[in-house]
């Protein structure tokens, strides 16, 4: 599996990583970056192709939620590059997204005067070739790339999306929430075991502390605020965080009896709220349930803002978009409320370097808006985090629950990326990666092959196996079965078109089965990877370390104590043959080989599984308090040794 | 999911079988009974003789319902055993299903569920399919008075509307028995078969109507609905090993569905009730459940003795038909409401009924005429109608295009806001309300029959006391109409009777449903179709029209009698393959071989590996001549790296160029095999001794192990 971030490699903004499995190019996410304005703004695009012809290399475009960082650059890509295969989003992301587009493109041509943006036409004709897809819906892009996509919180729509092809998987995050809030649920994913998992990373050292104590904070410096007479401005999206600052917003002032106003700058607070009214089966459960007696979306105290009111004198909250104060109604009013110590400027989201937004959270207090025109920060500025991205607990908790093979990291900047990266090897012993914009990432993938076989076969070794254990057992069953010896005729599929097949000999005409060579003697020095004529071509007599074995071995260390105490174990127990114990019994309990325990010459227990993979106890030198587990395996059955990595992690906490 | 030896053996098939005897169900095998020859998979091979003795796999198909339009299938396909729909009569007619000479159904007055549920061994029911929201009669009483554990799938509308119509049903039933127990203590009308009120009898209510009494209650509907797991058309789900099911759209309801059953290769389509009728508010017919089966089995046709076909005229496009009735009926409401007279509109307050309420209040505002104030009694009206304006996209393509503007996809939104739509739970709560004079546009559930009657004699009053020049005119509270677009013929008919006003009743059946005609017309579709099995009642209909060009078997379907199909298929299941295996093969140049292996069975998935279970990238699977072989242990050295020519000091360099911090150190010695690499990295260290048969590394950390080992791939890898 290859994949080329183009946009969020090692950052933030401008999302859009490429990946090829099975074949098949899928473009995820085409956003742009909020810290430029010329053409960085914009993923290079030309990485795919510089003839022009994208939609010959790219089969599907999936558009995971509506912020511009993840669509903005679309009708660029479609409608002034040229691409013309379709593009998948959901419902409510394929509703918002032209709004947010057309917004953005106003300020960029209207009141920037920039010249060859894409045009209202263009959004229109981007929107036309958008395919709705539905959350848990398998939508085939074509006979062999499908599609299914995930709730992923964050914002209204937001998806994680699932692709397949053929014998290799991906899962895309896009921006998600594991945390549930006032509107939204939680993101969830099936334990798909995707080849790669490609995962956001916005907060990947950050664990953020409990939302209801953010939730009181921010409520008690709102009041506090217009309790001294000042006013409070919040940048936000119109969509998304405002939704649900307005909610909390609402509940504080009915239960407060406030009547200091509030206000909504976006032109489409109405229609924005609509959306939301719509597509109500996409927030939370409490919403949904609630909502035939009273839709929390239907704001009682929040009033549309108007440009008169910004030198009105007295106390007012302001919600004003953009999030990033780096253009818009939000820099407009901030510039003229900045000066002024006894107001409040809160900043509830992520800002992109080098915009206001960041400078002003950097702590400058001269902020530089545009060419000509200085701001004194005096405003009491306050960055309460409710972005709705995962922090480190809520990736680590999603790369749980999907289970991939291999993790790679985007959407974070990269200095937190590194600690992350080794953080995700260490609790998952999976490879992890953080490629950076144009770096190729190039993912062995498929250790099965997808098969059919045939009902008759099954059935057969199924009875045949339940009476060799009746007659071993006396009668007894002694556990399901996990294991059944089988022999059959194994056909061949023809590239893709018609899958292998294993059939019953009987099923088959014996005399139909071709003879194969027998196994040369040599081929023990076949590899997995290595082509047939690389062994026709060793020469005889090669010596023997020609392909040599590469053994690794690792150790883990535990705190023997915690451990028992976790497992509950007496205090005269012997912790280390508990957790071997435990460590066999995972095994065996999953889809690994036979699992053999025996005592090494030492005397020390030895879990073995496969040909190479031991899993043993060892007494380490320098830290002689603390017990351990050695681990040791050949190269060639790693991914059994991940496996059983996996569970001794597990089993040792 | 671990597989048991009791889910594969013994059949489920053979304790059903034998249940039935006990219940009298009537087993039959039909396949074959028409003498046709049974088709085969082109796919399949020869058969041998061993093959052709051994079980076939089957589907069987017993309808549990005495009832046409509610269904209640237990099915068997192979090794899983399921229900489709759990509907049942919730009014008390003589409506079982017709027959031709075959099994009667007894009237469904006669048949409790509880009795006809009893037969069915529910721990044995691996899951529930529901269609639409109409077919959720019995869940309740399944889900918390059965044995039944297993999932109930259904689309997230049937979920929420099937609560509402469960909850109006359970209303209506304890409306009825209250209202019987006030006749039977007046010594009123009450006549009722029954002198007790007890759940699944059915009384007789007002004007002669009987309501049954359902087996379940408030806290069942809820707790049921907790029970059912949402699913979206299109959503492949598992709900037993090597069973997948999916539903693709039926354009029968709002979140209608006609599921997919896929079972080793298999599918089999449940076509519920189904519209091909487009210009409704429900997304449209999706075909492709018909054109992807090989068994297709429809629980629903409108019997050919209840639909009126001299006045449908067969031939008419299901779109024309039904756009045209509700026209029709639209008419006849607004020449009323012009005349300033009131409208009566019996139909619950979801499905078509939306529909007629939005033409009319479109065409009121497009006419410039004032506003009737919609007056809807019903116990879950408010629901219902608000549902609509937020599952927009179960709707047709029409009305998901609004979401994008956005605009509501119904009108009741904009008329609440208006003022001019008001629920009232009961006829009660209408005396305890204040609704604005004017005309009066009421909707009723078909059920309620008090309300229907309250108001016609209420109007009828009004009219009476009219002054003349109003009666002349015919305006005003002179004149009103009673609406109905029940396609129940029967249950309209008797609405019809009951209603003491019936000069002023407009009975236009809306009819969805498919007829005999349609179906034909949706099996020209039915592009894999081996067995066709159809309803009783219109099979006489369907087989002289079939014969002879259809590429499939015409089976029938009646109650309670079994009808099991065998198939000649050839069924697979899926299976993953361990790499070596087939690579072995590739690389002999050969399309087949002998091999075995031991199958490993986890979490519903079967793999096929080496038997000794070693080398997930060696060389795995025994091929051999044709004759049995065990698979050989793979050598130990299979990672096809040429170490040749590795020194320590090369080793490190290059891991240096890699990216890694890596130095040579001594260990105890000078040689190259007495030296070390180390490697450094975040979070750990790692330490590569170099030796004659190959490489120990030897890592602190599981940081420190990927990170060699990704560097040690590149590496070798390029180097080759």
């Amino acid at each position: 599996m290859k994949i080329v971030p183009l946009g969020a490699g090692q950052d933030v903004g401008r999302s859009c990583v490429l990946v090829t499995l099975g074949g098949k190019t899928i473009m995820f996410d085409c956003g742009m970056h909020m810290g430029y304005n010329d053409e960085r703004r914009f993923p290079d695009f030309n990485y795919i192709t510089t003839t022009g012809d994208f939609t010959s290399r790219i089969d599907a475009v999936v558009i995971t939620h509506f912020h511009l960082d993840h669509c903005g650059a679309l009708p660029h890509f479609s409608e002034q590059r040229g691409y013309h295969g379709p593009i998948y989003m959901t419902p409510p992301t394929k509703a918002i997204c032209p709004i947010l587009l057309e917004d953005y493109r106003k300020i960029t041509v209207e009141r920037k005067g920039e010249t060859g943006f894409f045009t209202s036409q263009h959004i229109k004709d981007c929107m036309k070739k958008v395919v709705p897809l539905h959350l848990h819906e398998t939508v085939w892009v074509d006979d062999e790339l499908e599609l299914r996509a995930y709730y992923a919180g964050h914002v209204l729509g937001a998806a994680m999306v699932y692709a397949r092809c053929g014998n290799e998987s991906v899962v895309y995050t896009g921006d998600y929430n594991m945390t549930p809030d006032r509107h939204l649920g939680a993101a969830w994913i099936d334990k798909v075991r995707p080849d790669v998992l490609i995962t956001e990373t916005t907060y990947g050292t950050t664990i953020r502390d409990s939302k209801r104590a953010r939730e009181r904070d921010f409520l008690e410096k709102v009041h506090a605020c217009v309790a001294r007479g000042g006013k409070v401005l919040i940048p936000c999206f119109a969509l998304g965080r405002a939704q649900e600052l307005c909610i909390l917003i609402e509940i504080y002032w009915e239960r407060m009896g406030l009547t200091v106003p509030v206000y909504f700058s976006a032109g489409l607070t109405e229609k924005a709220n609509r959306f939301y009214k719509l597509f109500i089966n996409w927030t939370n459960q409490k919403v949904k349930e609630s909502f035939v007696d009273r839709n929390p979306f239907d704001f009682k105290y929040i009033k549309p803002w108007s440009r008169d009111y910004v030198d009105l004198p007295g106390p007012m909250v302001l919600f004003a978009t953009p999030g990033m104060l780096h253009i818009g109604t939000s820099l407009e009013v901030f510039k003229k409320w900045a000066p002024d110590e006894r107001n409040m400027l809160i900043m509830p989201g992520y800002c992109v370097a080098g915009t206001v937004g960041a400078k002003v959270l950097s702590g400058m207090k001269v902020v530089d808006t545009d060419q000509y025109t200085q701001v004194h920060v005096n405003i009491d500025v306050q960055n309460l985090s409710f972005s709705a991205h995962a922090d480190a607990k809520g990736i680590m908790e999603l790369i749980r629950q999907a289970s991939p093979r291999n993790v790679v990291l985007v959407h974070g900047e990269k200095s937190r990326m590194t600690s992350f990266k080794s953080k995700v090897m260490g609790e998952f012993g999976c490879p992890c990666y953080d490629p950076a914009n144009g770096e190729l990432l190039e993912i062995e993938t498929g250790q099965d092959v997808r098969a059919l076989m045939s009902d008759q076969l099954f059935q057969g070794a199924w009875v045949k196996e339940q009476q060799r254990r009746q007659e071993l057992a006396g009668g007894q069953a002694d556990g399901p079965i996990t294991q059944l010896p089988v022999r059959g005729v194994l056909l061949l599929g023809d590239d893709g078109k018609r899958l292998p097949r294993l059939l019953d000999p009987s099923e088959f005409d014996l005399d139909e089965v071709p003879e194969v060579p027998a196994v040369p003697a040599d081929e023990k020095a076949d590899a997995g990877q290595q082509a047939p004529e690389t062994v026709a071509t060793e020469p005889p007599g090669a010596p023997e370390d020609a392909a040599g074995t590469v053994v690794f071995s690792t150790r883990k260390i535990f705190d023997e104590q915690a451990v028992a105490q976790r497992m509950g174990l007496d205090k005269d127990a012997d912790t280390v043959r508990a957790v071997l114990d435990a460590v066999r019994g995972l095994l065996e309990s999953g889809s690994t080989p036979k699992v053999r325990e025996s005592e090494d010459a030492s005397g020390a227990w030895v879990v073995a599984v496969g040909n190479t993979v031991s899993i043993s106890a060892t007494s380490v030198a320098d830290s002689d308090s603390l017990p351990s587990l050695s681990i040791s395996w050949a190269w060639e059955e790693e991914e059994l040794a991940t496996r059983a990595l996996a569970i001794v992690n597990r089993v040792l906490g | 999911m671990v597989l048991h030896g009791t889910q594969c053996h013994p059949s489920p098939t053979t304790a059903l079988c034998a249940r039935d005897a006990e219940n009298s169900f009537i087993v039959g095998r039909a396949s074959g009974s028409n003498g046709r020859p049974v088709k085969r998979a082109p796919s399949c091979p020869t058969p041998t003789p061993q093959q052709a003795t051994r079980t076939m796999p089957r589907i069987s198909v017993i309808p549990l319902s005495p009832s046409e339009r509610r269904h209640l299938l237990l099915c068997e396909l192979d090794d899983a055993m399921f229900v489709v729909d759990c509907g049942w009569p919730t009014d008390a007619r003589d409506d079982a299903h017709p027959t031709d000479g075959k099994v009667r159904a007894p009237p469904s007055t006669l048949v409790d569920p509880r009795q006809a549920l009893s037969s069915v061994n529910w721990a044995r029911v691996d899951f529930i399919l529901i269609s639409n929201y109409e077919q959720m009669t019995l869940l309740p009483y399944i889900t918390e008075y059965t044995e039944f554990t297993g999932p109930v799938l259904a689309t997230e509308p049937t979920k929420a509307y099937g609560r509402c119509v469960l909850e109006e049903a359970l209303w209506m039933a304890e409306a009825g028995n209250q209202q019987f127990a006030a006749d039977s203590s007046h010594g009123g009308a009450g006549t009722g078969s029954s002198s007790s009120s007890s759940a699944g009898d059915a009384v007789r209510g007002e004007d002669g109507w009987r309501v049954r009494a359902l087996p379940f209650t408030q806290q069942d509907i809820v707790a049921a609905m907790e029970r059912v797991t949402d699913v979206r058309h299109n959503e492949i789900i598992t709900p037993v090993p090597f069973v997948q099911v999916y539903t693709r759209s039926s354009g029968y309801c709002i979140g209608g569905a006609n599921w997919t059953v896929e079972c080793k290769g298999h599918r089999t389509a449940f076509i519920s009730m189904s519209a091909l009728a487009a210009g409704l508010h429900p997304q449209e017919w999706d075909g492709s459940v018909v054109a992807e089966a090989h068994v297709v089995v429809f629980c629903d046709a409108v019997d050919p003795a209840d639909s009126d076909e001299s006045d449908t005229g067969g031939s008419m496009a299901p779109n024309i038909l039904v756009s045209q009735r509700i026209n029709q009926l639209c008419s006849t409401a607004m020449a009323t409401l012009k005349q300033r007279s009131r409208v009566l509109l019996v139909g619950e307050p979801y499905g078509v009924t939306q529909d007629i309420l939005q033409l009319v209040a479109e065409n009121a505002i497009s006419l410039g005429l004032p506003l009737p104030q919609f007056v809807v009694v019903s116990p879950v009206a408010e629901r219902t109608l608000q549902y609509g304006n937020i599952m927009g996209e179960w709707l047709c393509a029409a009305k998901q295009a609004l979401l994008y503007l956005p605009e509501y996809p119904f009108a009741d939104k904009d008329l609440r806001q208006k003022g001019h739509l008001h629920f009232v739970r009961s006829l009660s709560e209408l005396a305890t309300r204040s609704i604005p004079q004017g005309t009066w546009f009421v909707v009723v559930s078909p059920q309620d029959i008090a309300t229907i009657n309250h108001f016609v004699r209420q109007w009828q009053r009004d009219a009476g006391h009219c002054s003349g020049a109003e009666k002349a005119a015919g305006s005003g509270a002179a004149r009103f109409a009673v609406l109905i677009h029940d396609d129940d013929v029967a249950r309209a008919q008797a609405l019809v009777n009951g209603t003491a006003a019936s000069s002023e009743v407009t009975y236009v059946p809306v009819s969805r449903r498919l007829t005999h005609q349609a179906i034909r017309q949706v099996l020209a579709g039915a592009a894999h179709a081996q067995h066709v099995l159809v309803p009783s009642h219109i099979h006489a209909r369907l087989a002289p029209a079939l014969t002879g060009d259809a590429e499939y078997a015409l089976l029938e379907h009646s109650y309670l009698q079994a009808t099991v199909v065998d198939l000649d298929t050839d069924r697979h299941l899926p299976l993953n393959v361990q790499r070596g295996m087939a690579q072995r093969l590739k690389r002999a140049g050969k399309q087949r071989a002998v091999v075995s292996g031991m199958l490993s069975l986890a979490a519903g998935k079967i793999r096929l590996v080496c038997a000794d279970g070693s080398g997930e990238d060696g060389p795995a699977g025994g091929v051999s001549r044709g004759a049995v072989a065990q698979c050989p242990v793979p050598a130990a050295p299979a990672t096809g790296l040429s170490l040749r020519g590795w020194t320590p000091a090369r080793l490190a360099s290059e891991l240096c160029d890699a990216g890694l911090s890596a130095t040579v150190v001594g260990d105890g010695g000078t040689s190259a095999q007495q030296q070390l690499v180390r490697v450094s990295v975040p979070g750990g260290a790692a330490t590569i001794r170099v030796r004659s048969g190959g490489w120990a590394v030897d890592c602190t950390s599981a940081s420190a192990q990927w990170a060699v080992t990704d560097a040690l791939r590149r590496l070798t890898g390029s180097s080759e």
